[in-house]
């Protein structure tokens, strides 16, 4: 679907924003892109979506190179940037000239996603407010039926019934077929959502493990203190409620990925939360 | 190939082009009529007639003032960056989305500009005068005509106008404008250097691909290609012209937001 091969970026050679980016990206997957502001999350997503090149390497999406922006690859990808651009145009006139590139556009599915998110379907789509033109467009994306779906921060903008809406139908479109990968600085927008964590931090891809893997081998909990605490704890931090900690995930417990503290542990630059992470789990079981 | 070009691709594009933006267009083509009308009206009331000296001259003016200013705009939406994802993640090639844009800023406003023309012009003679000498209408086409010659220049501006429109991200027109005198009087420096090593002559004026004039004791000398060899001046031309848009092309295939 997506393979990222030794990928350097910049806007200029001097001040590279990713260094050999090595990363594959699978149909059937919900994937979500964490990284700190200006971390370079809608530049990885520009560079696969063919808005920008690479200076080194090369991006990859279903067997085309990406920068050559060729409509075979286009017609199945649907890009939906954090500012977005709607035309002094209905949703119905919307429809009639842009879904004819989408072969697999269906017309139904997106006036249904536009009555679920109560976007009306005959407004002028530049005069509707910011949220809704969003979801107009979150709407239409989901409707192209393209294998790969590209948001950035798609949920700025949204308010909190609205934030409940997109996460319930974006995890109602997930095909086997498809790849959507959502970008975001709101970690707690992603929860029960995605299925991927991919996280961008000092120019490097630091993490791409599935939710089950990380719950494998990492145990997420709060305990009043962390004196009684046998195993090392790998990270930690404060709340009013205790000590939220990352602890080894020694004896195979499940536990619910905290995604705000694994973020805050990897980005504080704790190499002992990544470790684990990358070892096969054949070892850790030695 | 068909990643490249295909017809029912085109197509829908050209729609959807044309329906996005007709309501515009339309009002600058309304607006266009209303500013001839305005100038060559006042020109006529002033002067007492509109010759066809004047017409030719308000033609090309108008030709390649509006035409100019509108190709600087075909491509505006990669100056945003909101419209410049939606322009290039759209699923056409390249080469569809530059057709469209050459096609409505070339052909279709030429074909829509001349009987615009011919309409302000028309009206102006017939409350002006009929049926007097002044009344005589610009023959573009035929002997007398010149039209070759103003497509020609009009083809080489649009072509400039093209390359600012992609490379520029703000203020288009007046950029291109700017470094279009700048390439103009470089190449008019440079022309006329080379042409005095060339003929060891101080005195001559030298437009590109008009000839040169040599001034020798105080007699004016035209060195050129001959009339009837004047196809190698419009090769050269349409070749320079193609050379450019052609630049315009690939500049567009690099563009990154």
């Amino acid at each position: 679907m997506i393979q990222l091969d030794n990928l350097s970026f910049g806007y200029s050679r001097k001040q590279l924003l990713f260094r050999n980016l090595n990363l594959t990206l699978r149909e059937g997957h919900i994937y979500g892109l964490l990284g700190k502001n200006g971390a370079g999350k809608s530049t990885l997503l520009k560079n696969i979506a063919g808005l920008v090149f690479p200076l080194e390497g090369s991006c990859q999406v279903n067997g085309f190179e990406a920068s050559k922006r060729y409509p075979a690859m286009l017609e199945d990808l649907y890009f939906i940037p954090e500012e977005i651009y709607m035309p002094a145009i209905t949703a119905k006139q919307f429809v009639a000239n842009t879904a004819p590139f989408y072969s697999a556009f269906n017309e139904e599915e997106f006036y249904r996603y536009l009555n679920e998110f109560d976007v009306p379907a005959h407004a002028v789509l530049s005069k509707l407010s910011f949220g809704q033109q969003k979801k107009a467009m979150v709407a239409f994306g989901l409707a192209t039926n393209t294998s790969l779906l590209i948001m950035d921060e798609p949920t700025n903008g949204l308010d909190i019934p609205s934030k409940v809406q997109f996460r319930r139908i974006i995890a109602s479109a997930l095909t086997e077929n498809r790849c959507i990968i959502i970008s975001t600085h709101q970690v707690r927008d992603l929860d029960s959502l995605i299925d991927t964590l991919v996280v961008l931090h000092d120019r490097e891809i630091v993490l791409n493990e599935s939710l089950d893997a990380i719950a494998d081998r990492l145990t997420f909990t709060t305990i009043a203190n962390t004196s009684g605490v046998t195993s090392e704890i790998l990270y930690q931090e404060e709340s009013a409620r205790g000590q939220h900690v990352i602890l080894p995930n020694v004896d195979g417990a499940y536990s619910k990925v905290d995604m705000e503290l694994l973020f805050n542990a990897i980005i504080s630059g704790n190499k002992s939360i990544t470790e684990p992470l990358q070892k096969p789990v054949y070892e850790k079981s030695l | 190939m068909k990643n490249h070009f295909s017809l029912r691709r085109f197509g829908l594009l050209f729609r959807k082009h044309s329906v996005e933006h007709y309501k515009s267009y339309l009002m600058s083509l309304i607006v266009l009529v209303g500013i001839m009308a305005l100038v060559m009206g006042y020109v006529a009331y002033s002067a007492g007639k509109l010759d066809t000296t004047l017409q030719e001259l308000f033609f090309m003016l108008f030709l390649v003032g509006a035409g100019t200013m509108f190709t600087s705009t075909v491509f505006s939406d990669l100056g945003d960056q909101k419209r410049a994802i939606a322009f290039l993640t759209l699923p056409a090639s390249l080469l569809e989305k530059y057709l469209v844009a050459w096609i409505y800023s070339f052909l279709i406003y030429v074909l829509l500009y001349v009987p615009a023309f011919y309409l302000v012009v028309t009206m102006i003679i017939n409350i002006g005068g009929r049926g007097t000498e002044e009344a005589e209408l610009l023959k573009l086409f035929g002997p007398k005509g010149n039209f070759d010659s103003l497509i020609i220049m009009y083809a080489f501006l649009h072509a400039v106008s093209l390359v600012g429109a992609v490379f520029f991200r703000k203020v288009h027109f007046i950029k291109t404008i700017f470094i279009l005198f700048l390439g103009f009087f470089a190449v008019i420096v440079l022309n006329k250097l080379l042409l005095q090593t060339m003929l060891g002559h101080d005195n001559l004026s030298a437009i590109p691909l008009s000839g040169a004039t040599i001034i020798e004791d105080g007699q004016g000398y035209k060195l050129g290609v001959p009339e009837a060899d004047s196809s190698f001046t419009w090769i050269v031309s349409i070749g320079f012209i193609l050379i450019i848009w052609a630049a315009s092309y690939f500049k567009l295939k690099e563009k990154q937001v």
